[in-house]
């Protein structure tokens, strides 16, 4: 199943709209927020900048199942990684 | 098999469509899960160990979070460049494809030039990788992207050396999208290191 056509303006719209969300994530710095929203700012940011790539770039939004699987699943693995290390954090602190 | 470009599926009677999936293509997408599964561990660690510690304190505000950006504008702009030279080969237009291609290729030096002063400022000011933990982890994470970035100037600039005003469009379009896949992944990677390695340590 390819993807429809993505023409040069959607990906010049797709970089400018990649680089407000860098502007969000530096502003979120630069402006000294409390560090809790700074990192709820940060980490969303880069959450919909990956997004982003994925969704236009990657071309996701057309692929099939097993290539979201492929996709997703290690994505998966590592958050049981980091939930099955949470044990040897709290032993750490 | 249409472009030489040859698929798997399940065929369930000639006149059917099959849902195929290109090897390549399929083959690139494993690929990028297992590098997934890398860069997703280390990042992991690094998180686990920040909270561990209560965060990364004084350790982690030397980073250069404003080169970080400008990097990240770099990158940015070099996937906007390979999209275009993925539509410049859609429409059969090779030397167009050429041209943007070999500009991808030239942002990804002017990444590793600029993270080159980095490194070369870093160490300048005592921070080497046996400074501390924070640097240690961040020598490995962001060298590990720029070994990445570096296997990904080699393969575009190779492509671009290839490509002729006679070059099969199908056949470059297909090179342009497994290349350009991998391209989009390390852009991604970055964008999760920089909001950890720089934006994050240098918050609040």
């Amino acid at each position: 199943m390819e993807q429809t056509e993505f023409s040069a303006s959607d990906s010049l719209r797709t970089w400018g709209l990649l680089v407000v969300l860098l502007l969000v994530g530096g502003l979120a710095v630069a402006l000294g927020l409390p560090r809790s929203l700074a990192l709820w700012v940060i980490f969303g940011v880069a959450t919909a900048q990956a997004y982003v790539i994925g969704r236009y770039y990657m071309r996701l939004r057309s692929e099939d199942v097993l290539i979201y699987t492929l996709a997703l699943l290690p994505v998966a693995l590592v958050i049981i990684l980091a939930f099955v290390l949470i044990p040897d954090v709290a032993m750490l602190r | 098999m249409a472009n030489s470009a040859v698929e798997i599926g399940i065929a369930h009677a000639p006149h059917e469509v099959s849902a195929s999936f290109e090897i390549g293509k399929l083959g690139m997408w494993v690929f990028l899960a297992g590098e997934t599964m890398v860069f997703g561990g280390l990042m992991g660690v690094f998180i686990l160990v920040a909270i561990s510690r209560g965060g990364w304190g004084p350790d982690g505000a030397h980073v250069n979070w404003l080169l970080g950006a400008i990097n990240t504008l770099v990158l940015f702009t070099s996937s906007l460049t390979a999209a275009l030279a993925q539509g410049a080969a859609r429409v059969q237009d090779s030397p167009r494809a050429k041209r943007y291609l070999g500009a991808t290729a030239l942002l990804g030096v002017l990444f590793l030039v600029i993270k080159a002063f980095e490194y070369a400022g870093d160490f300048r000011d005592g921070f080497t990788p046996l400074a501390a933990l924070f640097w240690s982890f961040y020598y490995v994470m962001t060298g590990l992207h720029v070994l990445h970035l570096l296997a990904g100037i080699v393969v575009i600039f190779g492509l671009t050396l290839m490509v002729t005003p006679r070059t099969p469009a199908g056949w470059l379009e297909r090179k342009l999208k497994y290349v350009c896949l991998y391209w989009y992944f390390v852009e991604t990677v970055w964008v999760f290191l920089f909001a950890l390695v720089y934006l994050a340590p240098s918050a609040g």
